[in-house]
């Protein structure tokens, strides 16, 4: 189990990193796309969109987090993430599907898959306790594989998710 | 010793996630794949209409294009009639507006341009900027409603007598040939005619 439970803790913590750093560099690089997306969640009033670049500022400093305290402390992105999952099910709830999810690359626009697949992230965030263990050899390139399949994971789910609002499943 | 089968174990249950993941994913994908073939069989404009039927007249309008000018939706015509569904906002339909006229063009059909929404000046100032001053173009709610057009674009073939030949929506040059080839076929629809061939 020690192997298993220091596998989870290094790979988990990578792929938040690792989704986090994209997340940053999207919305930094695309900013209009971002806070056109971010306008029409209309969670956010008009006059306090030029603040756009907290959000940002706060996935680098959940990815900072995560890596300083090298993998124990996930608060700001467990935060983060429940909060994207909330705001997407709000305008669920009030019957706006047509949004775009503002989540990077392609044109997503939101649904409970999304969701899902934010909260199963933000399970992935939950702080813990570093394992006691050295991961050794086999370990580390177990891990390696933990996180590509994390990975994948993550871009599958997003993938299906922009197909099913094309009229897919 | 106890180390190694520690790392087997670990390696067995990623392994296990890997797998499980992956047939969700196929899954899922075979679901989506379904649903696309369901809806677009091969090729041909996609008919979906609550209204018309292949083979009966077609509802017959009166009312005005956008420059004023008295014309007739529908009806006896004096040759076939391309009936092309757009609207101001369907970046689609605009890109379209060159295919539609040399489809329409090589199959000899008269073309009417089909729109709504909007204010009518910002209609007439389109059809000036895309040059369709040659071709009748409505501007009204009604004939949409009254064909039954819910997708755009969207285009109804009609012949001389104003009977529906065929319809459905029209993405590309193919889509809009297919509504001629249908007529060719005596099918309505490229849907029907994969029908009859399967039979």
């Amino acid at each position: 189990m020690q192997t298993l439970t220091s596998v989870y803790f290094y790979s988990s913590a990578g792929l938040v990193l690792l989704i986090f750093i994209a997340a940053v560099v999207h919305k930094f690089r695309q900013p209009s796309d971002f806070i056109r997306a971010l306008a029409g969640y209309r969670l956010v009033p008009d006059g306090a969109l030029r603040f756009w670049w907290l959000l940002p500022l706060a996935e680098l400093l959940a990815a900072l987090e995560l890596l300083l305290s090298i993998g124990e402390s996930r608060w700001l992105a467990l935060s983060l993430l429940l909060l994207y999952a909330a705001a997407i099910a709000i305008n669920l709830l009030r019957g706006r599907h047509d949004i775009d999810c503002g989540c990077g690359g392609e044109a997503t626009p939101i649904g409970w898959g999304l969701v899902m697949r934010n909260v199963v992230l933000a399970g992935l965030a939950v702080p813990q306790h570093a394992p006691i263990g050295e991961l050794m050899g086999l370990g580390v390139a177990l891990t390696f594989v933990a996180l590509l399949l994390g990975a994948l994971g993550y871009a599958i789910a997003t993938q299906l998710c922009a197909n099913s609002a094309r009229g897919g499943l | 010793m106890e180390l190694t089968a520690d790392l087997l174990v670990a390696s067995q249950i990623v392994l296990w996630c890997a797998i499980l993941l992956l047939a969700g994913a196929v899954f899922a994908l075979s679901r989506q794949v379904a649903r696309l073939f369901n809806r677009i069989p091969p090729a041909g404009a996609l008919s979906v209409n609550a209204l018309l039927v292949s083979g009966e007249p077609a509802p017959v309008l009166e009312l005005n294009d956008i420059w004023g000018r008295a014309t007739v939706v529908g009806g006896p015509q004096s040759g076939l009639n391309l009936l092309f569904f757009i609207s101001l906002d369907c970046p689609i339909c605009k890109s379209l507006i060159p295919v539609v006229q040399s489809v329409a063009l090589s199959e000899d059909a008269v073309l009417v341009f089909v729109s709504d929404g909007g204010e009518l000046a910002a209609h007439r100032q389109f059809a000036q900027k895309a040059s369709l001053a040659n071709h009748t173009y409505v501007y009204s709610e009604t004939v949409g409603r009254s064909f039954a057009v819910g997708k755009l674009p969207y285009a109804v073939l009609l012949d001389t007598a104003g009977v529906v030949l065929s319809f459905g929506i029209v993405n590309n040059r193919e889509h809009l040939e297919s509504l001629f080839v249908a007529r060719d076929a005596g099918v309505g629809t490229v849907q029907e005619y994969v029908e009859q061939q399967a039979e």
